[in-house]
């Protein structure tokens, strides 16, 4: 072939990135004589280190990812029995990298909150009141939030019991018995009765006539148990 | 029907090569080192507030007893270290980890830390499953992507015992160090292209979950956000005598949220999207005290900015670090002097300074009144240093313009130990240089030559082009313009170009910005400008007539050689 020195050739393959654009899984990693055997050198590429053989893989990964946290949402009730079954070859990928996430942020709709309170009875008769979260004591408002995912899972778990019998019922009483053995650790209380407590949202004319969100009417309560040290050590 | 299948062929390789174009172009990491700062600080602030009550949420009688939770993960692939640390162990197993991801933080041995981060991160939300909400979620998507990419590669400890080793080695023998580069990669790309994938779908999925609701239609799903007290941080109860402001921001909550991952990608109407992202977690920060979940929500925001901006924000630092451009005297055989030298040279990896060994006289460039980064780069062909590129020969370059170049450039330093100039044998390949401008710029331009048959070299600036220049022949070279910074210095080497004779490369100067049009030298016939915005076709063309104002001859089609290794 020949070519007229200083003139521009145009040559056929793949573009060249060399120096600032060095790109990984390079292509060239050892020469061997051509085929043609012109004693020209050209590139041996070990199989998996082919672009075309590695991008195979890792598209396949990637589109299987991007599936995946398109279509696992979709499986949170109400759901089809198709996206329940999508969720079954998804979820346990995601699981495992503890994207499973629901992205129901606010949703369906924001709802009220749920706080616990306790009564601790201490060994001396004495009684020690107190509630989860309190932003007086859980100081920064990460660990109170932590503390207010702790009820807000609760209630979870209370509303579901109401529909599954079986496993929510049996994490509502572990939920239960970790939260009023926490109670009685923190201040050596040889009892602890929890209850449920409810802050309802209000309406607009609620705020309007002046009202407070704190006023007493806002909040419900309902029994969670009474919990003996005794038998939370088992 | 066989037409049917042709188009059906035609679409299925057109999404093929953006499928291809989308995750496998190279990216620079620049915004990846911005992110693991930025994520690396709310992961260690996450985990240090656990400090508080580290036996109440793990120890084995808390509010997470391992009961608890190994019923809560039952038949969950989801795993987690702690259930397998003895309880003496949880104190200085948490130490390790926030030590951990401190050195995640400043990017010390990243490509461990990531890794290492990741599974930490992954393990506290797993044995804390009751406590976790939004904050969690993104931190684990944040550092899982994070280990993926060369996220230590700018801004880091790492990047800076790189830049160390080469200044120690260099001001020992009274070079210039010269800052090796930083790589545009695909696991770069493949990282931000997932955080932007991740947060798209997590908008759409919360704005779509959204509509399942009737507050969220009747517009009062602000209204009852704000009125829950126990979120409550400051009392937003003066929305209940504006309802049309808390209707319109449910409304326009769902909206955004469903319509992000469709405006994020429109580069004109992204950064209103992100503005109103930013804005609403602010508020969410604010009045709802959410400030970690928010703050963190706006930095996976990062994975959207342009990698320009990114380096932008490296230049700026590079500026407060090192001040102006300016001499550093020192004394190669004084310990202190180097050692102060070296430390300027590692944290300076904008070559800002040029770096003189007590009694030299300071090099000056005609017309310059301030230190040239091609100043340094000639520097470094002083007699037997050769520049610290990569090149493993010296290969031969048209003596005209050799000669050009050291009488312009290279008058105050010796050349000897530089083979001497030849004609070059230019008949293989088209070689074209790129200096300065964002990776990602040249690597499109690298691309859409490269594929057209030109061997492409990209550079960061005009220093490390005109090292190259020296020492390999070039038939044209492309000046990126798109920081005032950088304009000298590619004036400089187009105005060398210029007068270079036929042995100089032909230029195309590209400007960034209509603003950089003062850009010296005027438009000739194998010196060209081109202002953006331009058709990719335009650059092409532009690099054909300057190529045809040389008289070379331009092939219609492509000819097939056989490139044998050089």
């Amino acid at each position: 072939m020949n070519h007229s020195a200083g003139k521009p050739v145009f040559v056929t393959g793949a573009p060249r990135f060399e120096d600032a654009t060095d790109v990984p899984f390079s292509e060239t990693t050892s020469a061997s004589t051509s085929a043609m055997g012109d004693g020209r050198t050209t590139p041996r590429v070990r199989f998996w280190k082919r672009p075309r053989v590695w991008k195979t893989f890792v598209s396949a990964w990637l589109f299987y990812h991007v599936f995946g946290l398109i279509v696992s949402p979709a499986s949170i009730s109400p759901s089809s029995d198709l996206q329940r079954d999508l969720w079954l070859v998804v979820g346990p990928y995601l699981q495992f990298i503890s994207m499973n996430q629901g992205n129901h942020f606010f949703a369906p709709d924001p709802g009220p909150s749920t706080l616990v309170r306790y009564v601790a009875r201490l060994e001396d008769g004495r009684e020690v009141t107190g509630q989860f979260p309190d932003r007086r004591y859980q100081k920064p408002r990460l660990l109170y939030h932590r503390h207010f995912m702790l009820t807000e899972q609760l209630a979870g778990l209370a509303d579901a019991e109401e529909f599954d019998e079986g496993l929510s019922k049996h994490l509502l009483e572990l939920h239960k018995r970790a939260i009023a053995r926490q109670v009685c650790l923190d201040h050596g209380a040889t009892s602890v009765t929890l209850t449920r407590v409810t802050h309802l949202l209000r309406e607009p004319a609620w705020a309007q006539a002046g009202m407070p969100l704190q006023h007493p009417e806002n909040y419900e309560e309902a029994p969670l148990g009474q919990y003996a040290w005794a038998d939370l050590q088992r | 029907m066989r037409a049917i299948f042709r188009k059906l062929v035609d679409d299925v390789r057109w999404l093929a090569g953006l499928w291809d174009r989308f995750w496998f172009t190279p990216s620079s990491p620049a915004a990846l080192g911005w992110l693991r700062i930025l994520a690396g600080l709310m992961l260690v602030y996450t985990h240090a507030v656990w400090s508080l009550r580290l036996e109440e949420f793990f120890g084995p009688r808390g509010f997470q007893d391992p009961e608890l939770v190994s019923a809560y993960l039952a038949d969950s692939t989801a795993w987690t270290f702690w259930f397998y640390v003895p309880e003496d162990w949880l104190w200085p197993v948490h130490w390790t980890c926030l030590g951990i991801l401190g050195l995640f933080t400043i990017g010390f041995w990243t490509r461990l830390t990531s890794i290492l981060s990741a599974i930490i991160t992954i393990s506290y939300l797993n044995r804390a499953p009751l406590a976790n909400y939004g904050l969690d979620q993104i931190n684990t998507l944040l550092v899982v992507y994070l280990a993926i990419g060369p996220s230590g590669a700018t801004l880091s400890f790492d990047r800076w015992w790189t830049r160390f080793r080469a200044a120690r080695t260099a001001l020992r023998t009274g070079r210039q160090p010269v800052a090796p580069l930083v790589p545009a990669t695909v696991t770069a790309n493949v990282s931000l292209r997932l955080i932007e994938v991740h947060m798209a779908v997590l908008y759409f999925w919360a704005g779509l979950s959204k509509l399942k609701g009737y507050t969220w239609w009747d517009g009062t799903a602000i209204w009852l956000g704000a009125a829950n007290y126990e979120y409550q941080s400051l009392s937003l109860t003066w929305l209940a005598w504006y309802p049309w402001v808390y209707n319109f921001l449910t409304h326009m909550t769902v909206l955004w949220e469903l319509t992000f991952f469709l405006t994020v990608c429109h580069p004109r109407l992204r950064p209103y999207s992100l503005l109103a992202g930013a804005s609403m977690h602010l508020g969410i920060g604010a009045f709802m005290g959410m400030w970690t979940f928010g703050l963190v929500m706006i930095f996976t925001y990062v994975s959207y900015m342009p990698a320009t901006v990114a380096e932008a924000g490296q230049r700026w630092l590079a500026g407060a670090l090192v001040g102006a451009r300016r001499f550093v005297r020192y004394d190669p055989q004084g310990f202190w002097s180097r050692t102060r030298a070296i430390l300027l040279a590692t944290v300076d990896p904008d070559g800002r300074l040029w770096f003189a060994t007590t009694g030299d006289e300071l090099p000056t460039v005609p017309g310059h009144s301030v230190v040239s980064p091609l100043v340094r780069a000639n520097a470094a062909l002083t007699a037997g240093n050769r520049p610290s590129m990569d090149s493993t020969t010296l290969p031969l370059a048209p003596a005209a313009w050799w000669d050009r170049l050291r009488s312009e450039v290279g008058a105050n330093w010796s050349l000897a130990g530089i083979p001497a100039p030849a004609q070059p044998d230019l008949s293989q390949n088209t070689r074209v240089l790129i200096a300065g401008g964002a990776v990602g710029a040249q690597v499109d331009i690298s691309e859409q030559l490269g594929a057209l048959g030109y061997r492409v070299k990209a550079t960061p600036d005009a220093a490390s082009a005109a090292v190259l220049m020296a020492v390999r022949p070039y038939h044209a070279l492309i000046l990126l313009v798109d920081h005032a910074d950088e304009q000298n210095d590619l004036e400089f080497l187009r105005s060398l170009c210029e007068t270079g004779g036929s042995g100089a490369p032909a230029t195309v100067v590209v400007l960034s910005k209509p603003r950089f049009e003062s850009f010296a030298g005027d438009a000739r016939a194998d010196h060209r400008v081109i202002t953006a915005p331009f058709a990719s076709a335009d650059l092409e063309s532009e690099l054909a007539l300057a190529f045809a104002a040389r008289g070379w001859a331009i092939p219609s089609e492509p000819v097939l050689a056989n490139e044998s290794s050089s």
